[in-house]
């Protein structure tokens, strides 16, 4: 089986929050195991160091006796015990009982494996060297060596114990990192991980595009009481959120047909209410009898023009007329007529001006010019034209036709003040001038 | 008071043994040996010669050298209906004080033969025929010092005039009282023989193998070497075999003392190997029929307590030969022991055990 089948099988069974899980704990089990077994070790070595050489000190101390004895009392089965004994020290690995003369009473060498010095010599130093112990006889003549214990030091068998003990705790302190781990993963497995798994499948299984399909309830967890809390608060949430989401698409959709039918509404009425509105605004400066601009069009435009003469010097000429005894036609031929009279001199105004002139219906029988003065311009011939236009051309009236006349102000460029509204009094002025000498002509300002 | 009530006692047993011959005087003895062989078995034997001499009913329980044993043998002895007339005692293991007060407490008079009580013992148990012990009778023991005191002086006797004897000992052991006796015999010849110059002193739990490697390690560290007293026969005879692999003349070069009388012991005498083997001391079981059968025969007044210091006896050349004819087959019963009986009146202390009149006075047959 190799790795990635594992991992896929492991993924297959349990998932791959359960998988990453696995990884992790065994990740961490081994490193902490191996952490702690490390500490351990060099912690062994120290006190194993420290009690190894303290144990053959005390061991040479309680046993020289011993072996002064047997080479006193020529005991060889003493001897041997001492020199067995001693060898059964890791760190001896021979141990020689001779006299004086180098007779040896006991020698004894332990059985060794051949070992590789490297790693043990740099941890212990290299002290394999031979130690001689003297013994010596008390007696009441005093002191005499009888002959001495040799000891040949040897530390592989101390190194061994000590390595196998390595391998021994390094292996158990990751075993026993192992179990706690699995013990511990089981637990969590079985009241964490796979709960939440399932909650995941669960969730996956709903799907966003479509939440009116919502129909799996979420998985029960068996004695996970706040898992199970959990999902029943999710999905309830979820719920909500899936009623308050469908209420919301249903409402965008109404909304969608009532802009829809709102637009068209509002589009339609912009349409009328421009026309209205255009309507308005011509009967606002139109005259509705003679279709000409009215007073206060005329007013706006002529202040325009005044302003130009002010800054620019561009000169004009005000020309007012009245038509004569319009009381008199209406009394005898009646309003209609009357209102047929100002149309018929409205449209003679109107085809004689230049194009450039301002024409308006001043009020009553009253019309007003603004004449655009230029050096060529003949104004006073102009203001003659009108007059003599209006009177040579009747106002048919069916099958006779009924002959006015107007009388003309005129108030030339040169007479012009700066304050407009004093130049309408003055040119008005004129016009009477002309009423008061005989109607039917053309008065001119200053003569 | 009860000291009268003892000499009654021992004056029914003394009339009812000679008056009434059917029913002879009954004697249990508690061995603390093997009754196959050894010391033991040899001090046996010559007390059942005596007894069969002086027409003593001797009854011997061994105990395999297990001291528990001779507890249970003493205490049932101790707890028969039909008690023994007398009963002989080892302090075996320091045991006997509990075994010598219930004795007292049967009224079952009592000899202890060969170890006797040490002083500690004596002082809690008390004197023998004293108030606290009226049916102790007291003591038969071997006199070990003179052994050891007669051995050392024979090895300075057997060598040629010289500056300084160089001694090696060859104890037994540390802690038997008998060794200790022994080897405090030896001291007071070392004391008086400025010239025995005592080398090592080693001890070598009465093993003739021991012996024969201490001695052949001793010569090899080159030390010098005159004179060997071994504590027993098996001792000096492993030595003996360590002189002669290293080329040494026993009995000439190295001379060697002995102990025990065994027949390997009493041939290296003859043959000048060994200078001597001391002991005799199992004729103590012997003696301890002799001193009892005394003490039925005589007046009734036993006054003072028995108190018999056996001294043992060397065999040299000079008798080696005569002793090995004799009883190198250990047929004891040859032996008159009648004449060492003492006659009424004498003390219970003077009896002159020797090995001249052993000799002498057994019968050819």
């Amino acid at each position: 089986m190799t790795y990635l089948s594992l991992k896929q099988q492991i993924q297959k069974r349990f998932g791959h929050l359960a998988f990453r899980q696995t990884r992790l704990t065994l990740g961490l089990a081994l490193s902490v195991g191996f952490l702690l077994a490390v500490a351990q070790i060099i912690w062994d070595f120290q006190s194993q160091k420290g009690r190894v050489f303290e144990q053959f000190e005390r061991m040479i101390n309680t046993t020289s006796p011993t072996a002064a004895e047997a080479l006193w009392s020529l005991d060889e089965e003493l001897a041997k015990g001492v020199t067995q004994g001693l060898t059964s020290h890791p760190l001896i690995g021979s141990a020689r009982i001779e006299s004086y003369n180098g007779v040896v009473l006991s020698e004894h060498t332990a059985p060794r494996e051949e070992t590789k010095a490297g790693l043990f010599d740099f941890l212990f130093g290299r002290f394999n060297r031979v130690e001689t112990v003297p013994l010596y006889h008390y007696s009441g003549n005093g002191t005499n060596q009888l002959g001495s214990l040799t000891l040949e030091i040897d530390g592989r068998d101390a190194w061994a114990q000590f390595s196998e003990r390595v391998s021994f705790v390094l292996v158990a302190g990751l075993l026993r990192a192992l179990i706690l781990a699995a013990v511990l993963y089981a637990l969590f497995y079985k009241t964490l991980t796979k709960p939440i798994a399932q909650y995941i499948e669960w969730l996956k299984r709903l799907n966003p595009d479509a939440p009116e399909e919502w129909t799996d309830s979420e998985p029960a967890v068996k004695d996970g009481y706040d898992l199970t809390e959990f999902g029943h608060l999710a999905a309830s949430r979820f719920y909500q959120a899936r009623q308050h989401f469908l209420d919301l698409e249903k409402t965008r959709e109404e909304l969608k047909s009532l802009n829809a039918e709102l637009e068209q509404r509002v589009e339609e009425r912009t349409a009328e209410l421009n026309t209205a509105l255009a309507h308005a605004e011509k009967l606002a400066s139109t005259d509705p009898l003679t279709g000409l601009s009215n007073r206060r069009s005329f007013f706006e435009l002529a202040e325009q023009r005044h302003a130009e003469w002010l800054r620019h010097h561009r000169p004009y000429a005000l020309l007012m007329l009245d038509l004569d005894r319009f009381k008199y036609i209406n009394d005898n031929y009646g309003h209609p007529v009357g209102d047929l009279v100002l149309q018929h001199v409205a449209k003679i105004l109107t085809e004689t001006k230049r194009k450039e002139d301002l024409l308006c219906r001043y009020g009553g029988e009253e019309f007003a010019l603004l004449l655009p003065v230029t050096d060529d311009a003949d104004i006073a011939g102009l203001a003659e034209r009108f007059c003599k236009a209006i009177a040579e051309r009747p106002v048919p009236l069916g099958e006779s036709e009924l002959t006015v006349t107007a009388s003309f102000g005129l108030l030339p460029a040169d007479a012009l003040l700066n304050d407009f509204d004093k130049n309408v009094i003055r040119v008005d002025q004129v016009l009477y001038k002309a009423k008061e000498s005989g109607r039917n002509q053309v008065a001119v300002h200053g003569e | 008071m009860k000291k009268l009530i003892f000499i009654l006692t021992l004056y029914l047993i003394a009339t009812t043994a000679l008056g009434h011959t059917e029913r002879p005087v009954h004697v249990v003895f508690v061995n603390p040996g093997f009754e196959s062989q050894g010391f033991w078995r040899d001090v046996s034997d010559t007390m059942s010669s005596a007894a069969e001499e002086f027409g003593l009913s001797l009854e011997i329980l061994y105990s395999d050298r297990a001291w528990p044993t001779m507890l249970e043998h003493a205490n049932n002895v101790l707890a028969r209906k039909t008690k023994p007339d007398f009963l002989i005692l080892v302090n075996e293991h320091a045991q006997a004080v509990e075994l010598l007060q219930r004795a007292n407490e049967k009224q079952i008079p009592t000899l202890m033969l060969l170890n006797d009580l040490t002083p500690a013992q004596r002082a809690e148990v008390g004197e023998p025929l004293s108030d606290s012990s009226p049916y102790w009778l007291g003591s038969v023991v071997p006199d070990n010092e003179i052994a050891g005191y007669e051995m050392a002086r024979s090895l300075t006797a057997a060598l040629p005039e010289k500056e300084t004897i160089n001694l090696l000992t060859l104890a037994g052991d540390a802690v038997t009282p008998a060794s200790l006796v022994r080897l405090s015999g030896l001291d007071r010849a070392l004391a008086e023989t400025p010239h025995l110059n005592e080398q090592r002193r080693l001890f070598v739990q009465w093993s003739e193998e021991q012996a024969y490697r201490r001695v052949e390690f001793w010569i090899k560290l080159g030390e010098p070497l005159d004179a060997i007293w071994a504590a027993n026969d098996d001792i000096a005879i492993g030595a003996i075999r360590a002189l002669q692999e290293a080329g040494l003349r026993p009995g000439i070069d190295v001379v060697v003392a002995g102990l025990n009388w065994s027949v390997r012991g009493v041939e290296h005498v003859r043959d000048e190997v060994m200078t001597l083997t001391h002991g005799g001391h199992f004729f103590a079981g012997a003696l301890s029929m002799v001193v009892l059968h005394d003490a039925l025969h005589r007046d009734i007044s036993l006054s003072e307590p028995i108190k018999v210091y056996f001294p043992m006896m060397a065999i040299n050349q000079t008798n080696a030969t005569q002793y090995l004819e004799k009883f190198s087959d250990g047929n004891w019963s040859q032996i008159d022991y009648s004449q060492f009986s003492q006659p009424e009146g004498s003390g219970f202390s003077d009896y002159s055990f020797t090995l001249d009149r052993i000799l002498t006075s057994s019968t050819d047959n």
